[in-house]
């Protein structure tokens, strides 16, 4: 079947997302170069739910463009994950924007962006092709690298972005070579078809697919952020405004996940037993190393860059345990948990390192006596990324944990369970910050604007919810068939 | 040794030396003028493989647009010190160049245990085919691109932008 | 007929210089140089595929137009944020952090 006799209607979402993305932009040149526009925040945040619902209307049944673009369960579960970060990323934007000290931050060409990047990311979830999944790749790398240098008279700022492209192109070059390789040896780019003829080149040139497998783990390995290609995540999202380190941490991070099992259970699913060993020992050190330098931080987004490397090394736990349809019900019930808990506490990084303008752990002293149900619902989501019980997180751990010891790797296990107790230390630095620390003495009582309490509640709520009654989603999950769309 | 080899050793050097160059040279003009060598040469192996369109999109897009860009970028920059970092140390240096040597090594080695069994005759791809494909199986992408240029072009604006205060 | 490793050796070559580029210049220009020197070395490597690879077709001339439509915006976006950067000068004409700090 070719591209042109396709069902098209499969591709609604995209298309009316990169329709109303271009009509955010038309709108915002406009109205003037300068200047507030909060009605351009809330027409994104519209346009991302309005998609998000066209996701769950078209995307239920399953089918593919070509081979090319395939709409299956894993597919639209990501999209609706990308859609949601990005819209509360917008929403905790707005008000970030809005403040005098960023001004300077094109606000329609923001926004624009950020609708661009969701685009890029929904496209590269559900292709199963590896232009396709390139091209929606670099739509999302390169939209960050320019969201993260939107301040550009703040020199952290821009500086974090030139870092950012460097090492992500390099990144790109990484995959691209990898990529290169799977073309030469198949020819062909379908991941359908390479994933089938790779068990037989596998036996044959043991060495280049390994090699071409490891080139494409390096650089996907870059953009979610694991030991030993972390070294970027730090820098960039100390310097990136707060916002886009909230995108970065969390879209970017769950849409490289999307890719990562879309190409290496699809593509190189064959020889699973081959490259299972590699991942788990990646996942142990990025959980010993991200929960061990994170001790050692007193920035609050440098803390939360090695807290999500750490959260990166747990999702990566069920890729090497567990292969089939339950690892990827754990990995996207983790990812459901990691975007609500991670966007929930940089909701509210955003509030206080705004208002007291540095991001210091001491900037939290005494958030209970400034905003007491901030300082709550900050305290749960920690509790939340720390994994302990009553929440989403300790759910997503617990069945992570359980995958493990299945899949016969207790190593495994118990390096999870031990690095999670370490990474109790240093979120408790933060509650104790926040409860038993007097605020400075000239900080005043913090409002919490509309939009920041939207963000807050939708997160505590589903934080608690999903972790007093997991079966709510698991149910659901459990009946998909995640990448069947042929 | 037939004269596809000859050509095929002449402009692999060429290429090889000019990348080479990019990082020896001294003066910054100077590496960007072996970049643009460097490129052409690998212009020139796409003429050799028989890729005349890439061959002609090649010498376009990178002898053309890009190097005027890094040039234009060298200009617009204060070119002798703007740099990351102070140098490197010898160590470093050294270290580096031990990585990525055995990188080069692992991948010659694994290149040189491809035994493919290749066509003798090169796939010559008329540029009728490419569009073919370009219009037809890779639509998406090319749609895709297009968004990919749009969110470029406004960010490379946006962030180059000097208002006029 | 040139065999094809002698391509992929050719394209192992220049991505390394590439790297080794990467890892240890510390002009922004140049370092954006070498990621170009990679990419197209990513090239060669599917140029040579599609015309004399054991499964020779069109779809490795495609990918190389991608390759090279992305490798133009990278360019274009590292140089208008390299432009910034200057602009954000202070006396210390260095980055502070070191490219690969831990």
């Amino acid at each position: 079947m070719t591209a042109f006799d396709a069902n098209w209607s499969l591709m609604t979402p995209e298309i009316v997302l990169a329709a109303l993305a271009l009509l955010v932009f038309t709108i915002d040149f406009m109205t003037g170069i300068h200047g507030k526009k909060p009605f351009i925040g809330r027409l994104s945040v519209l346009s991302l739910l309005v998609t998000a619902v066209l996701v769950v209307v078209t995307n239920s049944t399953s089918g593919s463009i070509a081979e090319v673009f395939v709409v299956d369960p894993f597919a639209m579960v990501f999209k609706l994950i990308i859609l949601i970060g990005v819209a509360m990323v917008i929403l905790i934007s707005m008000n970030f924007l809005d403040r005098e000290r960023n001004a300077e931050v094109y606000q329609g060409e923001y926004y624009s962006i950020m609708l661009f990047a969701a685009l890029g990311a929904m496209i590269m979830v559900s292709s199963a092709d590896l232009i396709t999944l390139f091209i929606g790749l670099e739509i999302l790398s390169i939209s960050s690298y320019v969201l993260a240098g939107f301040k550009k008279y703040s020199r952290p700022s821009t500086e974090a972005a030139i870092k950012y492209v460097v090492l992500g192109g390099t990144a790109s070059a990484f995959i691209l070579y990898g990529m290169s390789f799977l073309y030469g040896l198949t020819g062909s780019t379908s991941l359908l078809e390479i994933g089938q003829a790779i068990p037989m080149l596998f036996e044959e040139y043991t060495f280049v697919v390994m090699m071409s497998f490891l080139f494409m783990l390096a650089g996907f390995g870059f953009k979610i952020s694991i030991v030993p290609f972390h070294m970027w995540a730090p820098d960039v999202y100390e310097g990136a405004p707060t916002p886009v380190t909230a995108f970065l941490s969390v879209v970017s991070k769950l849409a490289g996940f999307g890719i990562i099992l879309r190409v290496f259970f699809l593509g190189f699913g064959g020889v699973y037993q081959e490259w299972a060993f590699i991942i788990a020992v990646i996942a142990a050190i990025t959980m010993i190393a991200g929960n061990f330098i994170a001790l050692t931080q007193t920035n609050v987004k440098r803390l939360m860059a090695y807290s999500g490397i750490a959260q990166a090394g747990y999702l990566l736990v069920p890729v090497a345990t567990v292969v089939g349809d339950v690892g990827i019900n754990m990995i996207v019930f983790y990812s459901v948990a990691y975007l609500m808990m991670t966007l929930g506490a940089f909701a509210v990084i955003t509030l206080v390192t705004e208002d007291t303008g540095t991001s210091d752990l001491s900037s939290f002293a005494g958030l209970y006596q400034r905003a007491p149900y901030l300082a709550i619902a900050m305290t749960v989501f920690l509790v939340s990324l720390a994994g302990l019980p009553l929440t989403a997180g300790f759910i997503g751990k617990a069945y992570i944990f359980f995958g493990a010891v299945a899949g016969e790797m207790l190593w495994l296990a118990i390096i999870m369970i031990v690095t999670s107790v370490i990474s109790f230390f240093y979120y408790f630095g933060f509650i104790k910050q926040m409860f038993m620390t007097d605020p400075r003495p000239n900080d005043k009582e913090l409002a919490v604007p509309g939009s920041m309490q939207t963000v807050v509640t939708v997160s505590l709520a589903v934080t608690v919810i999903l972790g007093i009654l997991p079966g709510l989603v698991l149910d659901i999950f459990n009946t998909f068939n995640w990448m069947a769309f042929f | 040794m037939t004269g596809q080899m000859i050509f095929f050793i002449i402009f692999a050097l060429i290429a090889i030396t000019g990348a080479v160059l990019i990082i020896a040279l001294k003066r910054i003009s100077h590496r960007v003028v072996s970049m643009a060598f460097s490129f052409m040469a690998v212009a020139a192996l796409y003429f050799l493989l028989g890729a005349e369109f890439i061959g002609i999109i090649q010498i376009m897009v990178y002898v053309g647009a890009i190097t005027i860009l890094f040039v234009f970028g060298m200009m617009m920059t204060d070119h002798r010190n703007f740099s990351f970092g102070p140098d490197p140390r010898k160590w470093q240096q050294a270290l580096s160049f031990v990585g990525v040597a055995t990188l080069l090594g692992l991948m010659l080695y694994g290149i040189s245990t491809l035994d493919m069994h290749e066509s003798t005759q090169p796939f010559v791809g008329s540029v009728e085919a490419i569009g073919l494909e370009l219009y037809g199986h890779y639509f998406i992408a090319f749609l895709g691109s297009a968004f990919l240029l749009t969110s470029a072009l406004i960010g490379a604006i946006v962030i180059a932008r000097k208002e006029a205060d | 007929m040139v065999p094809v490793t002698f391509f992929l050796a050719l394209a192992a070559i220049l991505f390394c210089i590439g790297l080794y580029g990467v890892l240890t210049r510390r002009h922004l220009v140049i370092v954006l140089v070498c990621i170009e020197l990679m990419l197209n070395s990513v090239n060669i490597n599917l140029v040579a595929f599609s015309a004399i690879g054991p499964f020779a077709n069109i779809t490795g001339q495609v990918f190389t137009l991608f390759v090279i439509t992305v490798a133009a915006a990278e360019a274009a976006v590292g140089l208008a944020i390299l432009i910034a950067l200057y602009r954000n000068r202070n006396s210390i004409d260095v980055i502070k952090h070191d490219l690969l700090r831990w």
